[in-house]
């Protein structure tokens, strides 16, 4: 029996960083899986969800049930959108919705704990630092077997923003901390901060890259 | 058993137990507490003691009391809790210390960052947000932990005594409103002034993950809260419009070309890709 995965790229993903779904594309295929993009596919609801307009957001919800209908695992490069479908789908209610939440999974989570791999043979040569995401600890147990890289420590992610909301941008002082850390890269899981980071970087002049963790392990 | 959260909690439901109380003990041992509305009456203070000891002071001292006591607002909004919020003047002779906990009961001030060198300033004035009060000396112990890692800690009992071999001369504790007080009085919001500001939830993703919060404040209703207070218009044309590109992709797409760089401005990311990712799948021919 083939391995099947059905990629949810998410609206931001699509957009904007097209590269970090190519990248997933690649590692899902070289552990082995059979990848499928559905192209009805296109938000998961958070964006408004995190406005306040439950409606639209549930909306989009049910729009992602029939999208991801029969699909098997559904993997996503967001952690945020992976979260919006596994905590919310199941408060619209009806055994879909709940089966959908069931089977969707954040990228990292889906090599470390359903692929069950954690070399998938990338070579990346280069310092970085990594933003972690909260209660996942797969992202390192990958960076950890990537050739070449070395993991610097960065423990204060404090002022790194946040997107929809829009609360504060990137502090300068957090991207003082990213350059004098001497990393070349940032690695992290979340597209939105990513995003939010390289629009800092840019800005204010620092050859800092920063990668979606699925490009670090599709390099080779 | 104390836990920061029940600490936090009896403390701010008792706060004008423990300030009298506070006030009483420093003021028996010599120290003298001043009530003050907001940063701004922190400043002129100091520059009236200053004065009088004939002291010059930096001409930026109120932005430095600004980083010393922002008032709750700015308070809440900052990262975790600097070390060493302190700063000499007057050549050594004034150190002004922001506290990182009062006990009520001891009368005593807890500074935490690096100590005063030899036998300290002359005059140590210590800046407090009302809310740092603590009941007993043993509770301390358990909120120590949430700063640990910050540098020593200091503890002050007044100023010097016959006898003693260091400790300033003399020893003022403002205590600073700074918008503490409504927020008090509001029963949905008091919970917030709980925050010492450990930096527990800085670490959580946008993901709405759920942090615990070591003094029991409810992270993931304050959004809500908010938004009882002050609703969002969620109804309009703009997100019915949204709700129904979303469910249609090929006008999705569309607006997704359109708006792309616009989305590039409002998040400064300096190049928009030329092609969505659904684009380039779609032209490699994949399924």
């Amino acid at each position: 029996m083939t391995k099947r995965v059905s990629l949810f790229v998410t609206c931001v993903v699509d957009q904007l960083m097209p590269r970090a779904a190519l990248a997933m594309a690649d590692v899902l295929t070289r552990v082995g899986y059979d990848v499928e993009f559905r192209p009805a596919q296109t938000c998961c609801g958070r964006s408004v969800y995190e406005m306040g307009c439950r409606e639209q957001a549930q909306a989009a919800g049910a729009y992602c049930v029939d999208v991801f209908a029969g699909a098997g695992y559904v993997v996503t490069p967001s952690t945020a959108c992976a979260a919006t479908l596994r905590k919310r789908l199941p408060e619209q209610g009806g055994p879909a919705a709940a089966e959908l939440a069931g089977r969707v999974w954040e990228f990292s989570r889906f090599l470390v704990e359903i692929a069950r791999v954690e070399d998938v043979g990338a070579r990346f040569e280069h310092p970085v630092v990594f933003q972690d995401a909260e209660g996942l600890n797969g992202g390192r147990r990958l960076l950890a077997q990537v050739k070449g890289l070395r993991l610097l420590p960065l423990p204060d992610w404090a002022g790194s923003g946040s997107f929809w909301g829009r609360s504060e941008p990137v502090s300068p002082a957090l991207v003082d901390r990213i350059a004098e850390s001497g990393a070349s890269h940032v690695v992290g899981m979340e597209p939105e901060r990513l995003l939010l980071l390289r629009g800092a970087f840019a800005k204010r002049d620092r050859g800092i890259e920063a990668l979606h963790l699925a490009e670090v392990l599709a390099s080779r | 058993m104390s836990t920061p959260a029940t600490v936090r909690h009896h403390v701010l439901t008792n706060l004008d137990h423990y300030l009298t109380e506070l006030e009483e003990q420093l003021t028996a041992k010599g120290g003298k507490v001043v009530y003050l509305r907001s940063v701004e009456e922190v400043a002129d203070s100091i520059e009236l003691l200053a004065r009088e000891k004939g002291w010059p002071l930096p001409a930026d001292l109120r932005q430095q009391m600004e980083r010393l006591e922002p008032g709750v607002a700015e308070y809440l909004l900052g990262g975790p809790r600097e070390a060493g919020g302190s700063l000499l003047l007057a050549a050594g002779e004034l150190r002004i210390a922001s506290a990182a906990y009062l006990i009520a009961e001891a009368g005593a001030v807890c500074l935490i960052g690096p100590p005063a060198d030899g036998a300290g300033p002359r005059m140590q004035i210590v800046v407090a947000g009302i809310d740092r009060v603590l009941p007993r000396m043993r509770d301390v112990a358990v909120f120590l932990p949430l700063l640990a890692g910050e540098g020593s800690v200091q503890f002050l009992t007044g100023p010097r005594r016959a006898g003693e071999w260091d400790g300033p001369e003399e020893l003022y504790v403002y205590l600073v409103d700074g918008g503490r007080i409504p927020l008090l009085a509001d029963p949905a919001k008091r919970d917030v002034l709980r925050c010492v500001r450990c930096g527990a939830c800085l670490s959580s993703p946008p993901d709405g993950s759920p942090v615990v919060c070591p003094v029991g404040i409810d992270l993931e209703n304050i959004p809500g809260l908010l938004r009882r207070e002050l609703p969002p218009e969620t109804s309009g044309w703009k997100y019915r419009l949204w709700g129904f590109v979303m469910r249609r992709p090929r006008l999705y797409e569309f607006a997704g070309r359109m708006l792309r760089s616009f989305w590039r401005e409002e998040w400064g990311v300096p190049e928009p890709p030329a092609k969505s990712f659904r684009q380039t799948w779609r032209e490699e021919g994949r399924k």
